[in-house]
C-alpha cells in the first residue's frame, strides 16, 4: 500500500516537473492592456481593457496580477462588464498600498477568441480604472505580472504559454481628459444585472448538511459589484455559496445583485425545487453508526437482562 | 523498484508529451457573425440598412427598396413582381415594368396598343399571386438568432453565460435554430451540448460574442463535434480497438491519435450520424494513447475537436481524473461551483481533480472543460 502511494506520489510529480518542460504548442496566448500607452495628469481617470488573446487555442481560466505604482496611481475600480469571463474563484482585489489588483475568472466552454464578424472584438477580461495622484514619476508602468496563469480548455488542467503587453503612461502636470470616464459609464448604466434565480442546496460534506444559498449573474454594462441577502431580515451583503441562518426556510430568501451604478435585480428562490436536508454522514458512515449502535444496544440488553436473571445476594 | 516507476514516469511522460501535440494541432472552425442592423451586408445577409431602416415597408421602386427586419430580403415593392394591389399597385411585371410594355415603372397598367390596331385599350393582366404581407417599422429589438449542427434528433442545450436557458430540437439533418428574443446587449458567451443516440454527452461548443443593440445578432455554423466511444480502455498490443460515435449525417469523422508521431484516420458517418472506427493497435507503440475527433462536411466547414478518451496499449494502471459533479446529480453547474469554492485553495481531496494536492485553478479549468450547465 505505501509503496503504491509512494509510486504514485512520484508518478504525479514527475508528471507535473516534465510537463512543465514539454513545449505545448508554437502558439501562446496573449495578456495585453489596451491602451499600453498615453498620457495623462494628476486627477485624470482612464480605463485599461486586460484583453486575452487564445491566439490558436481554446482557453478557459485565467488568474491575473496587475502591479502598479501605488504613489502614482490609484485603482479605482475594476470593472467586468465587458469580461468574456462569468465565474469567478476569486473576485478583483485592489490592494493600493502595495499596488497590486487580482483576479482569477473563467468561461464554461472555453473561449476560443474572436468570432469573425463581431465588431465589439470581445476579447476583454476586466477594465481596469486608475486615477493619478502624482506625475513626479513622470511615467506609470503598469505591469501584467508574469506570474499571471491561462489555461486551456482541454480539461487537464494545461497552463497555456502566455506572452504579455503591459502598459507605461506618459505624466504631465496638468490633467487633460475632460471627463471621468468611468464616471460617464457609471451615469449612462440604468440597466439592472442579468435575471437570475437562487437556488438553496443541502450537500452532505458541504457546511455540514445545511442549507445553503447559491447564486451568480452578471451585469453587462458596469459589471456586479456585489450580492446582498435577505431572509426575513434586513439586507447583508454575502457571497455564493452562502450557508442560511433559518435553516427551517420559513422567512423565504431573496438575494440581491447590485452593478457598479447601483442598479440592483432581486432573485428568488423556487421552495418546490429545494431538496430535503442532506444528512451529515455518508451512507457507509451511516452504515457504520448503525452497526455501532445495534452493538451497544446488544451490549446494554445482555447487561439488564443478567442483572435481572442474577439471584439476589445472601 | 525503481525500474518499475522509471517505466511508468516514462509512459506518463508519453501520455503528457502526446496530449500535448494533440492540443498543438488546431482545426479552424467557421464560426462567423452576421448583425442585422448595423448597414453592412455580410455573409448570411440579403440586405442591411442600417438600425432603424430595415423595416421592410412598400417601396414605389427598386430603388426605394426596404430591407425586412431579418435581413433575409426585402419588403414588398414596386419591381418585385409581385402585385401589392393594397399598395395601389394596378400590376408589376418586376424587371418588365415600364420598358414599353403593359406595366409603367410605378406600377400602372398601361393601355395595350397592338400593332395596327387604334382601338381602344384593354387592360392588362395581373398575376395572381398572393402578396406578401407588407411590414410595419416596429421598435427595434435586440435578437440572438444562431444555427448550429449536432446530431440527429438530438436535444440541444443551450447555456447562457454558463446557466441553461434553453432546450432546442436538431432535426434529422442534425441542424439546430436557437433564437434568442429581447437580449440583453453586450459580451455574452453561448454555448451547447448534447447527449447523442448512446447517451454519450456531447462536448460544450461555446462562441463568445458581442450582442448589438437594437439588432439581430446572427451566428453561424456552430457545430458540436462528434462524439466519441472506446471498446476498451486497455487492450494487448495488436488487438484491435474500436471507437464510435455520433456526428452530422454523411460528415467525414476525422480522429486524431496521440502517439510521439500523431496519426489521423477518417470514417464516414452513416445516414443517423452513426461513425465508428476500428483501430489495429500493434500499428501504436505500447503505452497511454489518446483520441479526439472533428467532423468536415468540406474544406470550409468543419467542427473543432470534441473530448478526447484515453487508452492504454499493454500493461499499466489507467490515470483519471476525480469527478467534477461535486454534488453527485449528475451535472456539473452552478452548484458544483459553489462547492468547487468552498474547498479554493485547500488540499481536500474532492476538489483536486488534478491530484497535485491543491485545489486551484488547474482544478477550476477541469470543472469548466466538464461544465454541463
Amino acid at each position: 500500500m505505501g509503496y503504491t502511494v509512494r509510486m504514485h506520489k512520484t508518478l504525479l510529480a514527475a508528471l507535473m516537473f516534465f510537463g512543465a518542460l514539454v513545449p505545448l504548442s508554437a502558439s501562446a496566448a496573449s495578456l495585453s492592456l489596451d491602451p499600453s500607452g498615453g498620457t495623462f495628469g494628476p486627477g485624470d481617470t482612464f480605463l485599461v481593457h486586460v484583453r486575452l488573446d487564445p491566439d490558436k487555442d481554446c482557453v478557459n481560466a485565467a488568474h491575473l496580477e496587475i502591479t502598479y505604482p501605488a504613489q502614482t496611481l490609484r485603482a479605482i475600480d475594476v470593472s467586468r462588464g465587458d469580461s468574456i469571463f462569468s465565474l469567478w474563484p476569486e473576485e478583483p482585489a485592489i490592494d493600493n498600498t502595495l499596488g497590486r489588483i487580482t483576479f482569477s475568472g473563467g468561461v464554461p466552454g472555453g473561449y476560443c477568441g474572436v468570432i469573425s464578424g463581431d465588431p465589439a472584438k470581445s476579447d476583454v477580461v476586466a477594465d481596469l480604472v486608475f486615477t493619478v495622484l502624482k506625475s513626479d514619476a513622470r511615467v506609470a508602468s503598469v505591469q501584467i505580472d508574469p506570474s499571471s496563469e491561462v489555461y486551456l480548455n482541454d480539461g487537464l488542467g494545461t497552463k497555456a504559454h502566455v506572452s504579455i503587453v503591459s502598459g507605461a503612461y506618459t505624466l504631465v502636470d496638468a490633467p487633460l481628459l475632460t471627463s471621468n470616464q468611468w464616471l460617464d459609464e457609471l451615469r449612462q448604466d440604468t440597466t439592472p444585472p442579468e435575471p437570475f434565480t437562487v437556488q438553496v442546496e443541502s450537500t452532505s460534506d458541504v457546511f455540514g448538511g445545511a442549507y445553503y444559498a447559491v447564486f451568480s449573474t452578471v451585469d453587462k454594462q458596469s459589471g456586479i459589484d456585489h450580492y446582498e441577502i435577505n431572509e426575513g431580515g434586513a439586507w447583508k451583503r454575502v457571497t455564493s455559496p452562502y450557508e442560511l441562518h433559518d435553516q427551517l426556510l420559513q422567512n423565504g430568501v431573496e438575494v440581491k445583485a447590485v452593478d457598479k451604478a447601483g442598479n440592483e435585480r432581486i432573485g428568488t428562490y423556487n421552495a418546490s425545487s429545494t431538496p430535503p436536508r442532506a444528512t451529515r454522514y455518508s451512507l457507509a458512515e451511516a452504515a457504520v453508526l448503525f452497526v455501532i449502535l445495534v452493538v451497544l444496544a446488544t451490549i446494554l440488553w445482555f447487561w439488564e437482562t443478567r442483572k435481572r436473571v442474577a439471584p439476589p445476594l445472601s | 523498484m525503481y525500474s518499475r516507476v522509471v517505466v511508468l514516469s516514462v509512459a506518463v511522460l508519453v501520455l503528457i508529451f502526446g496530449l500535448a501535440r494533440a492540443h498543438a494541432a488546431i482545426i479552424p472552425t467557421s464560426i462567423y457573425i452576421s448583425i442585422c442592423g448595423d448597414g453592412i451586408i455580410q455573409q448570411g445577409e440579403a440586405c442591411d440598412d442600417g438600425a432603424g431602416n430595415n423595416t421592410g415597408a412598400y417601396a414605389s421602386s427598386s430603388a426605394d427598396r426596404h430591407c425586412l427586419p431579418d435581413c433575409s430580403g426585402f419588403g414588398p415593392y414596386c419591381g418585385d413582381g409581385t402585385l401589392q394591389e393594397r399598395f395601389g399597385e394596378e400590376c408589376d411585371f418586376g424587371s418588365g415594368n415600364g420598358s414599353g410594355g403593359l406595366c409603367s415603372a410605378a406600377c400602372v397598367s398601361l393601355p395595350a396598343v397592338p400593332p395596327g390596331d387604334s382601338g381602344s385599350p384593354t387592360r392588362g393582366s395581373v398575376p395572381s399571386i398572393n402578396a406578401p404581407q407588407g411590414t410595419t417599422p416596429s421598435e427595434l429589438e435586440t435578437k440572438v438568432v444562431i444555427h448550429g449542427m449536432a446530431f440527429p434528433g438530438a436535444s440541444v442545450n443551450v447555456l447562457l453565460d454558463g446557466q441553461q436557458v434553453s432546450t432546442v430540437q436538431a432535426d434529422a439533418n442534425a441542424n439546430f435554430l436557437f433564437t434568442l428574443d429581447n437580449a440583453s446587449p453586450g459580451t455574452a458567451t453561448f454555448s451547447f451540448s448534447s447527449v447523442d443516440k448512446a447517451g454519450v454527452q456531447s462536448f460544450l461548443s461555446s462562441a463568445t460574442f458581442d450582442v448589438i443593440q437594437g439588432a439581430i445578432t446572427t451566428v453561424s455554423n456552430i457545430f458540436l463535434p462528434p462524439t466519441i466511444s472506446e471498446s476498451a480502455t486497455q487492450v494487448s498490443p495488436g488487438d484491435l480497438l474500436t471507437l464510435s460515435g455520433q456526428t452530422v449525417p454523411g460528415a467525414q469523422v476525422v480522429t486524431q491519435l496521440s502517439d510521439v508521431a500523431s496519426t489521423t484516420l477518417n470514417a464516414p458517418a452513416d445516414s443517423t450520424g452513426g461513425w465508428a472506427l476500428q483501430i489495429d493497435t500493434g500499428s501504436l507503440s505500447k503505452g497511454y494513447h489518446t483520441a479526439k475527433s472533428y467532423f468536415q462536411l468540406s474544406t470550409s466547414s468543419k467542427s473543432g475537436f470534441g473530448r478526447s478518451v484515453n487508452f492504454l496499449i499493454g500493461s499499466g494502471t489507467a490515470s483519471s481524473s476525480g469527478s467534477t459533479d461535486l454534488n453527485g446529480d449528475s451535472r456539473v453547474n452552478l452548484v458544483d461551483f459553489s462547492i468547487f469554492l468552498t474547498l479554493w485553495n485547500s488540499s481536500d481531496s474532492r476538489g483536486d481533480f488534478n491530484h497535485d494536492g491543491k485545489v486551484n485553478l488547474a482544478d477550476f479549468s477541469i470543472l469548466l472543460f466538464n461544465w454541463t450547465g
